[in-house]
């Protein structure tokens, strides 16, 4: 719609908002809601009843990546795209930039969840945490989110309220730094393949990478977008301002110059430098400073309105909601400290706290927002006050179940795998008995997240009997604002004049003090961006540009080789499945682990993995150091049915790793490609398919010879348990300075590669 | 001498108090003007700006 003017003494323009793109975001909200929620739910069952991996396509590895995109992305995503559409507009007395780029925005990005939801089963991954998808997906997302940018950044240029509100910086900084984490995680890779790629980064500089992303996704997708969006719905449904518009502006400034430097606290006591590890705790602790201030600004907003809370849901919802956020953002903060890191990494107690501020702070503030926007959007009453409350109930006793279960899980993990006997010895040698001592918490854990589904069930039944009851005929709302002036001067006026003898320090005081360049950077909206952008730069620079560049981060060890093709091939297998999902590949220098596990890993064991597998979790045991521990044939049962050789395990069967022929085709594309990247496979790489033949003729030899069946010299399983033996042996190997050989298959070549390792 | 040289010759740990000293000036600095009596009318004003449309 056109804007129109009408004359009168201030000159004021008519326009209309355009709310049909918002209500597209919130019923998709909703929508992959509920389904990112289910999927969650069965995930959470098929860890107590491992038979629920019903196939392929539904086993755990590869349906927890889709939990995790379907909530982050698609639900929260949705919801934030459909606050930011609503508030947008207001806040700038302005119709969106483009209706064209609006489209484009909602419906690219429910294609993208569609692609994830068909690729991420069907096992095509980039095998790192929040960054699964493939690259043909990831260039959909670069360009929906540069059309949601520009009609963003259109919608700043043509707006009527000259000053810019805090929501829309939290917005703005969202933007930006999502998009400068997706390239660099993302799009920094070699193609192997129509959905295969490899990442330019390997090892340490990877783990980096990806978790300056991994946290980052979580600062600038979940935290930063809803703090905008908490600013301006939770005043809208008070009816009150916020409570300090000074500590907002405290709040965005901290917030989004700390957040950028807390990723390496993910990575504490692993082959991560140590340095990076610190700046990434301290930083993380002062982030306590920001965050406690946003949420003592959010409930304060409700001062003199808690009453209204008692009779309200939607109040109800953003009141825990933005309790959820202290309470994360405490717990976030101290589980960055390594003592605390010692503990609780790997362990269940990490599933707690984002689920804590995923149900809660996410989820509750969503669910309130589309409660308050569902009648304004279709023009009608909510069909039920009463359903809604039910929902928050449910809901509220829901996250309580999950998030205690899930607590008293990871300590109890934690603790397990560190505990031991007076003689010195590992009080619980076998890792399944810590899964097995956690498998009640467990069935807490289902039964929390289905009373969350149900809530999340009810809210669609409400949806959908509100959207029904609404009238036919959706126009969009009309308002009215007098054109943007120029700058008001109101800051200006502010200045106190100087006299003229005022000395040079006196004058740097008053420019500091007075100038109204904050002002002015609010009505330059693409300066203000740039100057966001920098603030995040800052933090990522001071620990990207060393870690890179300074060769003592990474001592390279001359015994570590690149993969074999055969083994590389194994390696694919293991990031399609999603091993990583269940096992780490990094023991930490700490006695337990090196108790259990073997000798502790080293930054340049690691220099040929792209990606990095190090994980996050440990549903199952730690596996750099399984290499050459148990026979060839142990693996092979041990896929095609875990329980034959540990009973009480709850991993998935894998019987089609004996049956699916090897890809060769694949495994010469990947090989390409990760020479192309550095790994020096020199001259062997156009022999990478007679090597791999070679070597699984070979593993298939010694299966048929330890008792296991014959012919599986072409079977994916000859790959993967060709990788698995390989981990974490190269540093038992010796180096070519103490008459060390390659591996076999890399020197099986006429001409094998260099010795030296990259 | 190149870049690396020179991160190396500083000493990782300098990178730290460096970054520290950066954030809690550009804080300081921000807590100062922000909160300066002359600006809380403007604030307050463009607190309600989310109660008006």
């Amino acid at each position: 719609m056109s804007d129109m003017t009408t004359e009168s003494s201030v000159r004021m323009e008519r326009f209309a908002y355009d709310d049909g793109v918002v209500r597209g975001f919130l019923l998709f909200t909703i929508l992959w809601g509920i389904v990112g929620m289910l999927v969650g739910l069965i995930i959470a069952l098929q860890l107590m009843l491992p038979q629920l991996n019903l196939a392929e396509f539904l086993t755990f590895g590869r349906l927890r990546p889709l939990h995790t995109n379907a909530v982050i992305f698609a639900f929260a995503g949705n919801a934030f795209f459909a606050g930011a559409y609503y508030s947008t507009q207001r806040l700038l007395k302005a119709r969106m930039f483009s209706d064209l780029l609006s489209r484009i925005h909602l419906w690219g990005w429910q294609v993208i969840i569609v692609s994830a939801a068909l690729t991420l089963p069907l096992g095509f991954t980039q095998g790192k945490e929040y960054a699964e998808l493939e690259w043909p997906i990831d260039l959909m997302i670069t360009l929906v989110w540069v059309a949601f940018a520009v009609n963003f950044l259109g919608t700043l240029v043509k707006r009527r309220e000259r000053h810019m509100y805090v929501a829309i910086w939290f917005y703005i900084a969202s933007i930006v730094t999502v998009a400068i984490l997706h390239i660099f995680n993302n799009h920094l890779a070699v193609i192997a393949g129509p959905l295969k790629s490899f990442q330019w980064y390997a090892g340490v500089q990877d783990a980096f990478i990806q978790w300056w992303y991994g946290h980052n996704a979580v600062a600038f997708f979940l935290t930063t977008p809803f703090l905008g969006l908490m600013y301006y719905f939770v005043p809208k449904a008070a009816n009150r301002p916020v409570y300090s518009y000074r500590l907002s502006i405290l709040h965005f400034w901290s917030l989004v110059f700390l957040y950028i430097w807390a990723g390496p606290h993910h990575l504490q006591y692993t082959a991560m430098p140590a340095w990076a590890g610190t700046l990434g705790m301290v930083f993380s602790v002062m982030l306590w400073m920001p965050s406690w201030g946003g949420m003592i600004n959010g409930l304060l907003t409700l001062r003199g309105a808690w009453h209204e809370v008692a009779r309200n849901p939607i109040l109800k919802f953003f009141v825990v909601a933005v309790t959820f956020y202290g309470m994360s953002t405490f717990e976030g903060p101290m589980l960055s400290v390594r003592s605390v890191n010692a503990l609780a990494h790997y362990t269940d107690w990490i599933i707690a706290h984002v689920h804590s501020g995923g149900l809660g702070w996410n989820g509750f503030l969503a669910f309130g927002m589309a409660y308050w926007l569902l009648p304004k959007l279709w023009k009608t009453e909510l069909f039920s006050r009463r359903l809604a409350e039910i929902h928050f109930w449910i809901a509220t006793i829901g996250i309580l179940l999950y998030i205690v279960s899930m607590y008293s899980a990871g300590v109890t993990q934690g603790l397990m795998w560190r505990a031991f006997e007076e003689s010195g010895r590992l009080l619980y040698p076998d890792f399944v008995e810590t899964v097995q001592a956690i498998r009640p918490m467990y069935w807490v854990r289902a039964l929390g997240g289905s009373l969350y589904l149900a809530g999340a069930l009810l809210a669609g039944f409400n949806v959908i009997m509100t959207v029904r009851k609404a009238p036919k005929d959706l126009p969009d709302e009309e308002a009215e604002a007098p054109a943007l002036t120029p700058a008001r001067g109101d800051e200006e006026e502010l200045r106190e004049p100087l006299p003229a003898d005022a000395g040079l320090g006196r004058r740097l005081f008053s420019w500091l003090h007075d100038a109204p360049f904050h002002r002015r950077w609010e009505g330059m909206p693409l300066f203000f961006t740039v100057l966001t952008a920098g603030a995040i730069l800052i933090g990522t620079l001071f620990e990207a540009v060393p870690l890179f560049l300074v060769k003592s981060n990474v001592p390279t060890i001359s015994s570590v080789h690149p993969y074999t093709p055969l083994e590389v091939a194994g390696r694919d297998i293991y990031i399609r499945e999603g091993c990583y999902t269940c096992h780490s590949q990094m023991v930490r220098p700490l006695r337990a682990e090196i108790e259990r596990y073997g000798e502790y890993s080293k930054p340049g064991e690691f220099v040929y993995d792209h990606p990095f597998q190090w994980g996050s979790r440990r549903i199952g045991p730690d596996l750099h150091r399984v290499g050459a521990k148990y026979p060839h044939l142990w693996h092979v049962r041990h896929m095609e049915d875990p329980r034959s050789m540990a009973p009480q395990s709850v991993m998935p069967s894998y019987p089609w790793l004996l049956e699916k022929e090897i890809d060769y085709a694949q495994l010469q594309r990947s090989v390409n490609a990760l020479n192309t990247l550095g790994v020096p496979y020199e001259n062997t790489v156009d022999k990478a398919q007679e090597l791999a033949r070679l070597q699984a003729a070979e593993v298939a030899r010694q299966i048929e010879e330890q008792g296991g069946p014959a012919g599986l010299e072409t079977k994916e399983i000859a790959a993967l348990v060709a990788y698995l033996q390989r981990l974490g042996t190269d540093i038992t190997r010796p180096g070519p300075e103490a008459g060390g050989e390659l591996p076999p298959y890399l020197a099986s070549a006429p001409n094998p590669p260099s010795a030296a390792s990259k | 001498m190149r870049l690396s040289d020179v991160l190396r010759d500083l000493g990782l740990d300098a990178l730290g108090v460096a970054s520290l000293l950066l954030f809690m000036t550009a804080f300081g600095l921000i807590v100062w003007r922000t909160y300066s009596r002359r600006r809380k009318k403007t604030y307050d004003e463009v607190s309600r700006l989310p109660l008006e449309d």
